[in-house]
């Protein structure tokens, strides 16, 4: 075996960047060869990273006890789920109860309550065409108020008269004809440009 | 998740969880315990399991925390489960030696329980186990350079100790062989 690489993987080894390909070349090198005495120590801690973890296994009892202790779980959960089942029962036939008696409470009240108050049907015709009579002369009342709100309209009318702005600025535009007039006073500076020439 | 489904995919791992169990607490008796409230934790999550890309790497980082908590709030680790191995090994001149199994289980395993929690379980991890840093990281909810750094110096610390244990004993030896001559 060749001992440099041997060192050369330690190396790498040590300084925690070997590949888990190099830790099992190093590991069947120090279990299956005889080692230099420097490296005994090392040999040592080869073989326990070979056999050791796998011999501390656990009691063969501890696979039965998580089994119970799963059995356990599930025992108990069934029963919490029955019991949520139970309440749940409860629950809803006493809310069928109640339902019932509000339903038979009503029933009784609706029987006793609609009662005629006046004997004779005209009368009480005349009545409520009367009480109708008033409730609508009222509201027509309240509606009155909401006619000055045609008004609005006839105020916004003066404001038509804005658009004329327009027509007065049009007029300002002669203004900006100066600038043509003004060009054509360009020709006097040739009158003064001869009078340089001859000098 | 259900029951029949449950042994057969979570169950087998009990061995693995409580190697690492017993690794983390350092006693059978707590490491028994704590794999079975393990168990009892994953089943009621037995639902959501599925949804686990990596099953075992999961129920790896449950024991974790489960035993982080348990030594945290019960300070159990005893004295004498962190008795530390002193008696150097006897070294003879002879050329082929054979390694006496026994001793360099007790011998290394001890060295590494004496090492802070975080190098144990990654050496446990990392070195009896043979995970991936990928998977190391899932597990300890670490990045891979903490924890590279971290296997670095368990193994260094490790290889040191155990020099010292060979020193010391052919040291010892030699004042004997002295003391007969």
């Amino acid at each position: 075996m060749d001992l440099k690489r041997i060192e050369l993987l330690l190396q790498k080894f040590y300084s925690g960047e070997s590949a888990i390909e190099d830790e099992k070349e190093l590991k069947d090198f120090f279990t299956t060869n005889d080692v230099p005495r420097h490296m005994w120590a090392e040999q040592e801690m080869f073989t326990y990273y070979h056999i050791g973890g796998k011999n501390e296994i656990p009691d063969k009892e501890l696979k039965n006890k998580i089994i119970n202790v799963i059995k356990g779980a599930e025992q108990e959960e069934a029963k919490r789920f029955t019991n949520r089942k139970k309440i749940l029962y409860m629950v809803s036939s006493a809310a069928a109860v109640i339902a019932l008696l509000i339903v038979v409470y009503f029933a009784f009240i609706f029987n006793t309550s609609m009662q005629d108050t006046y004997d004779n049907p005209e009368i009480a015709y005349m009545q409520t065409k009367e009480t109708l009579l008033f409730v609508s002369a009222k509201l027509n009342e309240g509606t009155k108020n909401l006619y000055a709100i045609g008004k609005l309209d006839e105020a916004t009318k003066p404001l038509s008269n804005i658009s004329k702005i327009e027509y007065s600025t049009k007029s300002i535009y002669t203004i900006s004809l100066f600038g043509t007039g003004i060009r054509n006073l360009e020709n006097l500076s040739k009158i003064i440009n001869p009078i340089e020439d001859n000098n | 998740m259900n029951s029949e489904e449950f042994k057969n995919m979570v169950l087998p791992l009990s061995n693995k969880l409580y190697s690492f169990a017993f690794r983390i607490l350092k006693r059978r008796e707590e490491a028994e315990d704590a794999i079975q409230e393990v168990f009892l934790k994953l089943w009621k999550l037995r639902n959501k399991l599925k949804e686990y890309r990596n099953l075992e790497a999961f129920a790896m980082t449950v024991t974790r925390n489960y035993c982080l908590d348990k030594i945290r709030t019960t300070h159990t680790v005893s004295v004498e489960d962190n008795y530390y191995y002193n008696d150097p090994v006897l070294v003879d001149d002879t050329a082929d030696r054979k390694l006496d199994l026994k001793d360099a289980v007790s011998h290394v395993k001890d060295i590494i329980n004496n090492l802070p929690e975080q190098q144990r379980m990654v050496i446990h991890l990392r070195d009896i186990e043979g995970n991936s840093y990928h998977e190391i990281s899932e597990i300890m909810k670490e990045n891979v350079n903490t924890l590279r750094v971290s296997v670095s110096r368990a193994r260094t610390k490790v290889r040191e100790e155990l020099n010292k244990l060979y020193q010391n004993g052919s040291k010892e030896n030699r004042t004997s062989v002295a003391k007969i001559l």
